[in-house]
């Protein structure tokens, strides 16, 4: 990417009012001034969802791939989990008038810890669990950025339908 | 590369973490210590009691009233929390606002720290492992070594990103071919120089690499804060320049018997534990 290439996405990212995606959060707005956004996504994994027409976004930062682990927790912070939290993102858009054919879907996230016996591999077992939910209820994925031993932070800009990973100082479109 | 009398001159500059950490400890294992004994010990050290006061009156320890001496935050806090607090305390009055080279700044080191102590008496209770007093602690403390390294990696830093950026790269490998040395043996001595609990100063040493810890060393202990510290980065709670770029010991999840479900479990539950706690005991001049 060239310098100035990645300095205009960067002050996208960085200007204008936002809401903050806390870990296990989920956030929907119609307002197309708005940008979400979610930082430090390590094993965690973000899902984007934009309303082209309606200029609606929404966006969940969830942290594990099943409810199971804790029905409690999951009981009062459904975002925690991928099982609770993706169709609760999904049921919130449809609920301000989205379709779900009308949803562009991105993700990112999923990044991983050296570690042989995959005992640590969260990231993994979180895209996994997404890719059977999606693939269950017909949602395709417009683009994706998963894996790796990275950090990322994740925007969406309401207005636009721009998301932005910004991850060891670069920053570049999804 | 950073040799010895530099990294020895600057472990001597640094700002010294309170030596009440260690003799509250201490006296925290006398059964008959009265709450004087303990203000005793307090009452001298006026950059760790206005932490001490900040912490114990926020609203994660919620006193009735306002505390306003060194006695009744005591007589509040316990025996149970009273080193918890008391560790965080002197670990906020030596905290720079920036850590050059690890590209954190004040707030994420600290969150981390936080998280890493949580998750350790997270794991820790659910394993039952002994001295409880002491994990939060060893926990919170465990990456004191960053502060001395930071500015010598500041220096390098092309030299370790290039060594992060190798496949399969991890932050304590890429830290000494920057500049020789990494932050869990610089942790050992300076927690070493600070004369700081011996469990404290075996996490700070032996966190990244706990099958190389010598045997009088208390493996559960060090292999919980391994645990913690990989679960922490991994869920994003301060991530340093090194990313994701660490190595989990595969023999220590299996050694203190650990399922992936019960890493998980123990995620959920200290979540929002660490989420709380790093919000209401921010370092001060963060807010």
């Amino acid at each position: 990417m060239s310098p100035q290439g990645a300095a205009a996405p960067r002050q996208l990212m960085d200007k204008g009012p936002r809401i903050v995606v806390d870990i296990a959060g989920i956030e929907v707005t119609a307002d197309p001034a708005q940008t979400l956004i979610t930082y430090a996504l390590g094993s965690c994994i973000a899902v984007t969802l934009f309303d082209p027409g309606l200029r609606l976004g929404g966006m969940i930062h969830y942290m594990l791939p099943l409810s199971s682990t804790s029905p409690e927790k999951a009981a009062v912070k459904p975002g925690m989990f991928a099982d609770t939290g993706v169709p609760l993102l999904f049921e919130k858009m449809y609920a301000l008038g989205s379709q779900k054919k009308d949803l562009v879907v991105k993700v990112a996230g999923g990044g991983k810890i050296y570690e042989d016996k995959g005992r640590f591999d969260i990231g993994r077992r979180n895209h996994t669990i997404l890719r059977k939910l999606f693939w269950k209820n017909k949602v395709l994925v417009a683009s994706e950025d998963v894996g790796g031993s990275k950090s990322r932070t994740v925007s969406l800009d309401v207005g636009s339908g721009l998301v932005l990973v910004k991850s060891g100082g670069e920053v570049r479109e999804l | 590369m950073m040799d010895q009398a530099r990294l020895l001159e600057r472990i001597a500059q640094l700002p010294s973490l309170s030596t009440s950490v260690t003799r509250i400890a201490t006296l925290l294992t006398n059964e008959d210590a009265t709450v004087a004994d303990f203000e005793e010990i307090l009452k001298y050290d006026p950059a760790l009691t206005g932490n001490l006061l900040r912490i114990a009156n926020s609203a994660l320890y919620s006193p009735r009233q306002p505390l306003e001496s060194v006695g009744q935050a005591v007589t509040w806090l316990g025996r149970r929390r009273l080193l918890d607090v008391v560790a965080g305390a002197s670990f906020q009055a030596v905290l720079p606002a920036r850590l050059p080279g690890y590209d954190m700044e004040a707030t994420a080191f600290w969150q981390h720290s936080i998280a890493v102590a949580v998750l350790s008496q997270t794991l820790g209770d659910r394993l039952g492992l002994p001295e409880p007093e002491l994990i939060f602690p060893a926990g919170l403390l465990h990456d004191l070594g960053k502060l001395a390294m930071a500015s010598f990696l500041d220096e390098e830093l092309e030299e370790l990103l290039r060594a992060l950026s190798k496949e399969g790269a991890d932050i304590v490998d890429a830290e000494r071919e920057a500049v020789g040395h990494d932050h869990a043996e610089v942790g050992g001595m300076l927690s070493e120089h600070w004369r700081l609990p011996e469990r404290v100063v075996w996490a700070a040493r032996w966190h990244h690499r706990p099958a190389e810890a010598p045997e009088d060393v208390d493996a559960r202990l060090v292999g919980l804060v391994h645990l913690a510290d990989g679960l922490a980065v991994s869920l994003g709670f301060g991530a340093d320049v090194g990313q994701l770029a660490r190595r989990i010991d595969p023999g220590v999840a299996s050694a203190l018997q650990v399922a992936p479900r019960v890493l998980e479990q123990v995620a959920c539950d200290a979540v929002a534990v660490i989420q709380e706690q790093g919000r209401m005991t921010r370092p001060e001049d963060q807010r």
